[in-house]
């Protein structure tokens, strides 16, 4: 009996625990239903996504913190400053915009609390995130419900391609279903016969790890062991040990620093860095990594030398440096991955609210595609293109992280290209990977 | 093999974390969910100790197990000893120490950031052990497991305090009118507790990365370890922690990686339907 209720207490919370739970929303959940009561009692005219003042809301729900806390900071700044272009630029109807910034945690419950907050309270009609997969999944479904637009600058999960969105999903970076062939052509160009996989178990990694596999074997390599591992994980050694058993050419890990870093360490302690070369994915493209996972006893990076693929963020529109220029006069440091993403990201909701005159979650789905894709004039300027479409004019936004050409699902095309780590820890962007 | 040693670590650190969260169960007769981020203090006074501070590993070791274990005295004090002197119920108890574990945990991402970190030291190549790989630190976690428990059932049988403390987890009432000063033990059993909690929080620590979560995804496991091992029982603990942390290692050999987890459950649940009161446990 006694087992019985303590099992029963245990269960409880097992569920709690597995479910990634850090803080208990309750209390803040039914504060903000109450703000949000009173809001409605005081101003029941109220149009969506507006406030008292007129300005247009635009919601951002980046990692503030938690695992991809390395880049939800600079992300948020990429989307400031790209607002701070249009108000400077007359804004969008006439009034300014204002950014509702929440914080996904790196962690799907959190993510779905503040999408709740953002699509019931501050009624945005736009929502900027979010950065992981996981996390853009779990809110999804509310951004479909709520019709609110979400775009992610940085998911790059092949599910978003088919996922039944009703168009309200968007993204400003390009599909894994791209980069997998990238990693495979990688491989491929490397000499390597045989590979196997680690990958995050989530749906970033296990898609890149799909489309790897496909692609791969379509250029005549082999697959050996694909391992899949929990980042809740107390260790990852075992799951070395399986992806090194077979000892392939190559290991491809698939996944984000914070515990891809612990993947790498153990990796070398085991002494499988000197059997297999590893292969990383954009996820660990972080200057921060090779510090992560450690130094030898003689003092070098033991990642030294290591080489991956990304998204080219070099390969980008004529944007780009106009962009990293303007951002490193505010923020005093060159941006990082994802930035330019994000900062177009933000671009694209003003100007579909600008071209549609609506900020209405709806008007901006329908009009987003025609802003960033031909035909139309090619601007690369938020102030101009504002301007173009007061003129009633025809634009193609050319982005900071690439033309930014949407297909009907809301997907962009892109360019990748190798990466790898320098002796001092800081990344190299290497040669573009033609993938056709 | 292989898999073995990787299962003895990981067990090695349930079982020298769980022992803690087990004695308190017992005594106390609540669940500690702060229990977790204890040992995610520990490692990150360690990290202050070796990384800030500049000091060798060892005493890093010994200084984050002393404020662990102060920290513990402390909140014994202040929140458990008058909650107890108010009759606090165990539901009461329990939502205390979930507060106390998010109080903890903000405060680590606070003052460290969310980020994960680890110790100033070099990263070194493992040995061959019979076709395995073992690497330095992994050996160290073992044996300075090994060791604790070896000093912690010398405690438990040999002196009069660790009998006192058995005497208080098998029954209270007996305990105190046997003359047994019932809070002076409950204290020690924290520091014990707690000390060996932190101790395993430096060595996971050591193998892995310290990141804030690290005691809080470490909690599901030790809590199988304690249930495993029989409620209250150091012994029943120590052989809990090592059957979920081999059990969830060997299964990679069978299984996808991705359910490790799962398997270490199964097979808990296994063993408590035949022996419902844990391995080492006894029915009443």
């Amino acid at each position: 009996m006694k087992i019985a209720t303590y099992l029963a207490i245990f269960v409880v919370f097992a569920i709690i625990l597995a479910s990634g739970c850090v803080t208990p929303s309750g209390e803040e959940g039914a504060e903000h239903a109450e703000e949000a009561g009173h809001a409605e009692d005081a101003k029941p005219d109220e149009g969506a996504g507006t406030d008292g003042a007129g300005a247009v809301k635009i919601g951002t729900l980046l990692p503030l913190t938690g695992d991809l806390s390395a880049y939800g900071g600079p992300m948020e700044d990429g989307a400031r400053l790209a607002i701070k272009g249009v108000n400077e630029n007359g804004g969008v109807l006439g009034s300014e915009i204002v950014i509702v910034s929440t914080d996904s945690r790196t962690s799907e419950v959190a993510a779905v609390d503040a999408m709740n907050q953002l699509a019931t309270i501050d009624k945005v009609p736009a929502v900027i995130g979010a950065a992981g997969s996981g996390p853009s999944l779990a809110i999804i479904n509310i951004a479909i419900a709520n019709k609110i637009v979400q775009i992610s600058p940085s998911n790059t999960g092949p599910d978003f391609t088919t996922y039944e969105d009703d168009g309200f999903y968007f993204r400003t970076v390009p599909s894994d279903a791209l980069q997998g062939k990238a990693m495979a052509k990688l491989a491929k160009d490397s000499g390597y016969v045989n590979a196997s996989t680690i990958v995050l178990n989530n749906p970033y990694g296990v898609g890149f790890e799909g489309v790897f596999k496909e692609e791969f074997e379509k250029l005549g390599g082999t697959v050996m062991d694909r391992v899949r591992y929990d980042p809740s994980g107390a260790t990852f050694d075992s799951e070395v040990d399986k992806v090194s058993a077979n000892d392939p050419d190559a290991i491809v890990l698939v996944g984000y620093p914070d515990t891809g870093s612990i993947v790498l360490k153990s990796a070398y302690e085991k002494g499988i860095m000197e059997t297999s070369d590893w292969l990383l994915s954009e996820g660990m493209r972080t200057d921060e990594l090779a510090e992560k996972v450690g130094k030898d006893t003689e003092g070098n990076y033991i990642i030294a030398g290591f080489v991956g693929t990304t998204p080219d963020p070099r390969a980008t529109g004529p944007a780009h440096d106009v962009f990293a220029a303007a951002y490193e006069a505010e923020y005093g440091e060159a941006p990082a991955t994802f930035c330019s993403n994000t900062y177009d990201a933000a671009a694209l909701i003003a100007l579909a609210i600008e071209k549609s005159g609506s900020a209405d979650g709806t008007a901006i789905r329908d009009t987003l595609p025609s802003v960033a894709n031909a035909p139309g004039e090619e601007v690369s300027d938020i102030g101009t293109a504002l301007a173009l479409i007061r003129e009633g004019k025809e634009i193609n936004y050319q982005g900071a992280s690439g033309e930014l050409t949407f297909d009907g699902v809301g997907d962009v095309f892109g360019e990748y290209c190798t990466w790898q780590i320098a002796d001092d820890g800081t990344i190299t962007l290497g040669e573009t990977i033609p993938i056709e | 093999m292989q898999l073995i040693i990787n299962g003895l670590v990981i067990g090695s650190i349930i079982a020298l974390t769980a022992i803690g969260l087990s004695m308190i169960y017992k005594t106390l007769n609540f669940v500690n969910f702060a229990h977790g981020d204890f040992v995610a203090f520990a490692a990150y006074i360690a990290l202050l100790t070796n990384v800030a501070l500049g000091m060798n590993l060892a005493v890093a070791f010994a200084v984050a197990i002393l404020a662990t274990v102060a920290l513990g005295v402390v909140v014994e004090k202040l929140v458990w000893m008058p909650m107890r002197r108010k009759n606090a119920t165990q539901t009461t108890l329990i939502i205390i120490s979930i507060g106390l574990a998010l109080v903890l945990r903000n405060i680590l991402i606070f003052v460290w950031g969310g980020d994960t970190q680890s110790y100033n030291i070099p990263v070194r190549r493992g040995f061959d052990f019979f076709g395995a790989v073992i690497t330095p630190n992994q050996i160290l976690v073992i044996v300075t497991a090994f060791f604790l428990m070896f000093l912690l059932h010398h405690l438990l049988s040999r002196t009069k305090i660790g009998k006192a403390m058995r005497a208080l987890s098998d029954n209270v009432d007996l305990a105190r009118i046997s003359g047994i000063d019932t809070d002076r033990v409950i204290l020690r059993t924290w520091v014990i507790g707690l000390g060996l909690a932190a101790a395993g929080g430096v060595l996971y620590g050591l193998v892995t990365a310290i990141r804030p979560s690290m005691g809080w995804f470490l909690l599901l496991p030790m809590f199988a370890a304690v249930i495993l091992g029989g409620i209250g029982n150091p012994y029943g603990t120590i052989a809990g922690g090592m059957v979920i942390g081999l059990s969830q290692e060997l299964s990679t050999a069978v299984l996808p990686t991705e359910y490790k987890f799962a398997v270490s459950f199964i097979v808990m649940t296994i063993v408590l339907l035949i022996k419902p009161e844990g391995i080492f446990g006894w029915v009443r």
